[in-house]
């Protein structure tokens, strides 16, 4: 028997059973100083309750499947370690501001949505024949948009973001930061594909700089950058003469 | 979102606090404007009193507003980008300047 204990109250809700979520306490062995909350959630899993549901997938901050509220904070689980909290409970719910399949899992439709909505890939006006070699790239012209493309899709700046809480039409952070990541991108053609959606009245200019977004963000994205750029960068090409060319 | 969700963080709340300061300064503004339509100073002793109250939601907001730019304003110089840093001391530097010579015309003007 280990000589900590840490209790995990994590959130089960089970839409055919209950009517609204509850939280249920776990003691789970805390034995080393590396375990993170992932690993006190996989333990109630394999010993305690088989049925507490949650995503997860590759344990080292790449995937970004395993976000939830730790304690009231977005965290990647497999990044929130447990000596941090203990010898408190640990709160875990599931995302904030998205609604709740079952007990830990979010569904993520409308993030998927939006993010297919900017077209978060390289788009050309023509494309080169794959004989014409790479389409080459600078340090500078990498270092540009290098920090928004980072992101790896873990939602956490949603469920940080009261601008989105309150108004689930706003495009978000993530989205607008990977817009950006493509729009800064050298090779990239699309920044008129994407103005539509990233300029509209729901995308950038709903936004009102909480910055949460930027502070909850596990790699260091910071989404709340590129939104404020992008107004800049927007309305520059507004007013500035022969702004809105390509 | 709970009514209370700005309270819940002290990120939340100091946002908020951020965005309420636009109120007492409209309530300056407005005041100052309507003073201006009388062409006068109708209740001195209260506006002044009501502009140091106003003092520190300005600064705040200034201060806040300032801070930011690093995030917002973004251009090369000889093709290395400006930091943030710089650019946001050179905001404070700005706004110093601009006070100070704002407030000599205020004085040389009385």
């Amino acid at each position: 028997m280990p000589d900590k204990m840490v209790t995990i109250r994590a959130t089960r809700y089970d839409p055919e059973q209950d009517k609204e979520p509850r939280q249920q306490s776990y003691e789970v062995p805390f034995y080393d100083e590396s375990m993170v909350v992932l690993d006190a959630l996989n333990h109630i899993k394999s010993h305690i309750d088989g049925s507490l549901s949650y995503r997860w997938s590759c344990r080292m901050g790449i995937c970004g499947s395993c976000g939830m509220m730790v304690n009231g904070t977005p965290k990647l689980t497999c990044n929130a370690f447990l000596r941090d909290y203990w010898p408190r409970p640990i709160v875990v719910q599931p995302l904030n501001n998205f609604p709740v399949i079952r007990d830990l899992v979010i569904d993520m439709d409308d993030f998927m949505h939006k993010l297919k909505s900017i077209k978060p890939w390289i788009i050309r006006k023509q494309e080169m024949p794959l004989g014409a070699g790479e389409h080459r790239q600078t340090n500078e012209q990498i270092d540009d948009f290098r920090q928004f493309s980072e992101c790896i899709n873990c939602m956490l700046c949603y469920a940080a973001c009261p601008v989105y809480g309150l108004n689930n039409e706003f495009l978000g952070p993530a989205a607008t930061a990977l817009a950006r990541r493509y729009n800064l991108d050298s090779r990239d053609q699309g920044l008129k594909d994407r103005l539509p959606m990233v300029a509209d009245s729901e995308g950038i200019w709903e936004c009102s700089f909480v910055g949460e977004c930027s502070v909850v963000c596990p790699k260091g994205v910071d989404p709340a950058k590129a939104i404020q750029q992008t107004k800049l960068d927007t309305t520059l090409r507004f007013v500035l003469p022969y702004g809105n060319r390509d | 979102m709970p009514a209370n969700w700005w309270a819940r963080k002290r990120h939340y709340f100091l946002y908020v606090v951020r965005e309420f300061t636009a109120a007492p300064l409209a309530l300056w503004l407005l005041w100052l404007l309507y003073d201006i339509s009388q062409k006068s100073l109708v209740h001195a002793r209260a506006f002044a009193i009501f502009s140091a109250v106003c003092l520190p939601f300005a600064l705040y907001h200034s201060y806040t507003f300032l801070s930011l730019t690093g995030s917002i304003v973004h251009f090369k110089v000889f093709d290395r980008p400006v930091s943030a840093r710089l650019i946001v001391a050179s905001m404070f530097g700005l706004w110093f300047g601009a006070s100070l010579v704002i407030g000599f015309f205020l004085t040389w003007l009385k």
